[in-house]
């Protein structure tokens, strides 16, 4: 009886395993993706640099008063472009500003997103940012086309007193 | 008192399972047929008119950085708020009206402000008479169509801008009285920088990529439109109702009313020289020829006579809008043919009907209605289930991006550039989008439980295209090829 089920043990492990082995086998017998493709023909020709580029925000520094941001800009179709926000360990959230920038170890990582280009040769992202300091990183990953850093402080101004209508009665008054 | 006890228990037990199956049902099958009712006569034609006239989007810019776009203000009654300011504005004599050119009025979106676009071109005069201003003031005169309308809500003195876009007339006046609408402003502002309540961000495709026009597009979208079935009424109507209908229609009891089946179903009802066809496709037919020609053509008379025909025969569809108003010339008779949409859930229905174009089109005489069409499809208000509610769907600016290649062919097509695809930047196939709205789809391929298609609806000089808003696919098309 042990015999048995140590035999089909060993037969399960083995299907486990042999479609595991087949599974990477055949991811990496695909074509080359789009971010490969590129990296191809980077070899070959020399990259046209101008071709990426970040069209909003113009500035690589600024303020802001409220957490959500937007970038955009343009590459060519099938680039895989990687944005990383990250925020300051600054708790206190009173050490930094735009003239005080932290060191690249008070940075932490909030979230990164990847977003491959479409058919229009455009890419865009809202950001969800966090009081304090936001470094952004869009990476193009192409050899040749460099990163580029965006520095956006996001600083709240005072939640409005904001007196919400009572429709029906609003309405009344109105009337 | 036990006994009384337990029948109490089965009284209430009995209430509670009658309720409750209400609720499922969402209409008692009574109240489903209503189209036709009593219940809709409650509408006075001056409700009738103001509710015509109505914008079919909501653009609320809080700083140049943050927009929202809605379709359906019925939650938030901003236009409902403006419509009383705005009657304020248009009968006050305080008033002053100056020019301002494209490119600045553009500008002013980066100030808080709402912008109310209408689905077309409304005129001024009859818009005015719609908010019951007796005496409306030059502005009718200085600006005749109005296509949309800025309200400033920032600190300083408020005004209006008006534009037909081309001609924009800024307007001020002592009697303009934001207070109220300001509130709401905020309160929406406040929701939609914390990211509540689903609200989404447009940014304009001037800005983010040199687009000639300010269209105002999302990035990304939270939030999903609802899944709604119509019905095709007249299908579904008896012999008897259909007859109440045509006693309505033709003024006489159906004694005297001529009936004619036909072999599939439709029925004809002949009256003196006027005619009705209930047809089985959906659609209810009214003829009654001029019987003196009109010399003059009358359009706030025509309208107000458009609006009493439908409201006293069909009654108001729930979203019903006016989309066009065309001048036409039979017989040597001047008048107008106003064609009507419907709204269904707040957002504008397209249909996919190859006999029928618009929902009702009317010609009106003046004082007469000459010819009444009316394609009648029903929200079904059917319950569904929360996973096909939350289905993700596309942005606006990945309908562009997935169908990029097509809208480069339509745009050579239309400009006659002898271009590549490769030569085409993207600035030239944005400025060839005139606008882009979210919608419903209706195939009208069966008459009950038809889906409608959730779509963002591209418009461009030529034509629109109609992109399903959860795979990008092209479902519906129509252009001047």
């Amino acid at each position: 009886m042990w015999k048995k089920i140590v035999a089909g043990l060993i037969v399960g492990i083995g299907i486990v395993a042999l479609s595991s082995y087949s599974y990477a086998n055949g991811e990496t017998n695909q074509a080359p993706k789009a971010e490969q493709a590129v990296e191809v023909v980077d070899v070959t020709k020399e990259v046209d640099v101008t071709k990426y580029q970040i069209i909003k925000p113009e500035k690589r520094a600024y303020s802001i008063e409220e957490k959500i941001d937007f970038i955009n800009g343009i590459a060519p179709p099938g680039t895989v472009i990687t944005i990383k926000v990250y925020g300051t360990t600054d708790l206190t959230r009173k050490n930094f500003n735009l003239m005080v920038l932290p060191s690249e170890e008070d940075y932490i990582e909030i979230y990164s997103d990847t977003i491959v280009v479409g058919n229009t040769g455009a890419f865009s992202k809202q950001l969800e940012l966090v009081t304090g300091i936001n470094k952004i990183v869009i990476h193009f990953g192409v050899e040749g086309v460099s990163d580029e850093e965006i520095i956006i402080y996001v600083n709240p101004k005072n939640i409005k007193d904001i007196k919400r209508p009572n429709n029906l009665i609003d309405l009344l008054m109105q009337c | 008192m036990k006994e009384k006890l337990k029948t109490l228990l089965l009284i209430s037990l009995v209430s509670i399972s009658l309720f409750l199956t209400k609720k499922l049902w969402i209409e008692f099958p009574n109240e489903v047929f209503n189209f036709f009712g009593d219940s809709d006569k409650v509408y006075s034609t001056s409700y009738l008119l103001s509710d015509m006239i109505m914008p079919n989007k909501y653009l609320l810019n809080f700083s140049d950085k943050y927009h929202t776009l809605f379709y359906d203000d019925s939650k938030h009654g901003l236009w409902t708020s403006t419509q009383k300011i705005l009657a304020d504005t248009l009968g006050s004599d305080d008033i002053k009206i100056e020019d301002i050119s494209d490119d600045v009025f553009s500008t002013y979106n980066w100030k808080p402000s709402i912008v109310f676009y209408f689905p077309e071109k409304v005129n001024t005069y009859l818009l005015a008479k719609a908010l019951e201003v007796s005496d409306p003031n030059p502005i009718v005169d200085a600006i005749s169509e109005i296509r949309s309308i800025y309200i400033y809500l920032g600190n300083e003195d408020s005004f209006f801008v008006l534009s037909d876009d081309n001609v924009n007339k800024v307007v001020y006046s002592n009697s303009i009285n934001i207070e109220n609408l300001k509130k709401q402003f905020l309160a929406i502002e406040q929701d939609a920088i914390n990211q509540e309540h689903g609200y989404n961000f447009y940014y304009s495709l001037k800005d983010t990529y040199g687009a000639d026009k300010d269209i105002y597009v999302p990035y990304e979208m939270h939030g999903s439109v609802p899944t709604v079935y119509v019905e095709n009424q007249v299908r579904n109507l008896d012999l008897n109702s259909k007859r109440e209908i045509a006693e309505k229609f033709l003024e006489k009891d159906i004694d005297y009313i001529r009936e004619i089946i036909e072999g599939n179903e439709s029925v004809i009802y002949e009256y003196n020289n006027k005619v009705l066809k209930l047809n089985v496709n959906g659609t209810v037919e009214y003829y009654h020829p001029l019987e003196e020609t009109v010399k003059k053509r009358n359009l706030y008379e025509s309208l107000i006579t458009a609006a009493n025909f439908i409201s006293n025969n069909a009654g108001i569809t729930k979203g019903m809008y006016l989309d066009k108003c065309e001048e036409i010339k039979v017989d040597g008779s001047v008048g107008y043919n106003l064609t009507f949409n419907y709204r269904v859930r707040g957002l504008p229905v397209i249909l996919g009907n190859e006999e029928v174009v618009d929902f009702i089109e009317i010609e009106v005489f003046n004082n007469h209605v000459r010819s009444y069409k009316h394609f009648i499809r029903k929200d079904m208000n059917k319950v569904v289930s929360g996973f096909q509610e939350s289905k993700k769907m596309l942005h606006s600016f990945d309908i562009i991006d997935i169908n990029y290649d097509f809208l480069v062919n339509e745009y050579l097509k239309e400009s006659k550039l002898a271009k590549n695809k490769e030569e085409v930047a993207l600035n030239e196939v944005l400025s060839f989008i005139e606008d882009i709205n979210l919608s419903y789809f209706d195939p009208c391929l069966k008459d009950i439980e038809d889906k409608l298609i959730p779509v963002w609806v591209i418009k461009s000089k030529s034509g629109l295209y109609a992109f399903s808003v959860y795979d990008g696919s092209l479902v519906y098309e129509k252009t001047g090829k």
